[in-house]
């Protein structure tokens, strides 16, 4: 049935089948029963499988909060709340690059999770040597020395529209990003424009009432 | 000319799965994976359930391959087709957990067959009844379902998914020539089962 006999074996088997119809049709209706395996129709999958799914689909990005809860010292987190509200009055200086002339894209708010701005700040620094090349020249120093803790609310990217794309599914990759709206941002995309200037701001999630006293990330969808 | 819009219908289909897993692969995206999930959960599901014998077990098994899959999809390299990638975590897992539901059910397998008990056997109403494809199908599903989890498992493993021996083998820790006799076994239990153990043997087309 499987092929896996010898040459030789099988030229036996074979003649044994031809004298033996008991054999014969005990093959023929293993064959049949493994043939009607192979076909067999997919089971129904149940609702809930969608829903279980993505619940633990959400919980899959615990292990990095819990890696970054370790960094989160009271220093740490002093640095971090003074970082964002430096990051609030400063908004959008250190990206702020945009060329004169350069396409404007509506501001569209960026909601990640309570406790993962850190890591979004990591993230959109590396999207913004990625992007944009003219905010490094701009803003020098003080983009480079940029920490996970200490930075802007509000951003401004110069790209190539051509990125836009990439920048999108980029920008959703950031953090646990659960709002970004695509439509909206390119609202302003026109062809033919050589760089566009994207705004948006980072709005931290807020927690519901006695949510996740153990620092766990919102679940569901 | 219908082979032909086969053959681009197909093409299309992969050219949209490879869209999806190379977003998800870039960026995590969860709209995409979720296309993903629909197109194959079909597949991942049925091969949980088949091994593990428990939709509930089933359902676990093939949401833990999803999210194996999502959180490993860089090290998916493109070298076969998607599913078979999937299928092989599903496969993994189902087993994984069958193991731990208990340790040796893998390895440790009744060898008579004589110890079938009479109700397994005795699954066929009737000879008129198997001729009909879809019921005999059917028979197939649950006579499969009823042998003991060493016999299904290589059974799934081999006639539903088409693995090789050897990968048989390599995947539940058990010799290859285990492999081939639980295999044969449970091809004849099965066989036993739909025949309602008749000493001469049906005939019926398929």
């Amino acid at each position: 049935m499987d092929k896996e006999l010898s040459r030789g074996a099988a030229e036996s088997v074979r003649l044994h089948l031809l004298k033996c119809a008991n054999c014969s049709a005990a093959l023929k209706q293993m064959e049949g029963n493994s043939a009607a395996l192979a076909n067999l129709a997919d089971e129904e999958v149940p609702e809930e499988f969608y829903r279980g799914l993505d619940e633990k689909l959400d919980g899959a990005s615990l292990p990095v909060v819990k890696w970054l809860g370790q960094f989160l010292t009271f220093r740490n987190g002093a640095a971090l709340v003074s970082g964002v509200l430096i990051g609030l009055v400063a908004g959008g200086v250190i990206f702020r690059a945009g060329t004169p002339g350069t396409e404007k894209f509506s501001v569209t708010k960026v909601v990640i999770h309570a406790g993962e701005m850190a890591k979004a700040g990591l993230k959109i620094e590396q999207m913004r040597r990625k992007y944009d090349a003219a905010a490094v020249a701009e803003t020098g120093g003080s983009a480079q020395s940029n920490s996970p803790g200490i930075m802007p609310k509000r951003y401004v990217v110069v790209l190539n529209p051509n990125r836009m794309d990439m920048f999108m599914d980029d920008l959703k990759s950031v953090g646990a990003v659960r709002n970004v709206s695509p439509y909206g941002m390119k609202a302003g995309y026109s062809s033919g424009v050589n760089s566009a200037r994207i705004e948006f701001e980072l709005e931290e999630e807020t927690q519901p009432a006695g949510n996740h006293a153990d620092g766990a990330v919102p679940g569901g969808k | 000319m219908e082979e032909k819009k086969q053959d681009i219908l197909e093409e299309a289909s992969a050219n949209y799965e490879k869209g999806l897993v190379s977003k998800v692969k870039r960026s995590k995206d969860r709209e995409a994976f979720h296309a993903l999930v629909k197109l194959h959960s079909g597949l991942a599901y049925s091969a949980a359930f088949r091994i593990l014998g428990s939709r509930e077990d089933a359902l676990e098994a093939a949401q833990d391959a999803f999210v194996k899959a999502f959180n490993k999809i860089r090290q998916y390299r493109g070298e076969v087709p998607f599913k078979y990638w999937l299928r092989k975590i599903t496969v993994n897992t189902s087993l994984n957990r069958l193991r731990s539901r208990k340790s040796d059910c893998l390895s440790n397998a009744g060898e008579i067959l004589d110890d079938v008990s009479q109700d397994k056997r005795k699954l066929t109403a009737g000879p008129d009844e198997i001729l009909e494809a879809a019921e005999r199908d059917r028979q197939v599903r649950n006579a499969l379902m009823r042998l003991d989890d060493p016999f299904r498992v290589i059974m799934v493993l081999r006639d539903i998914e088409g693995y090789k021996y050897e990968e048989i083998a390599s995947m539940t820790g058990i010799s290859i020539g285990t492999v081939k006799s639980r295999l044969s076994r449970g091809r004849q239990e099965l066989r036993q089962m739909l025949t309602g153990n008749a000493p001469g043997v049906k005939e019926y087309e398929l």
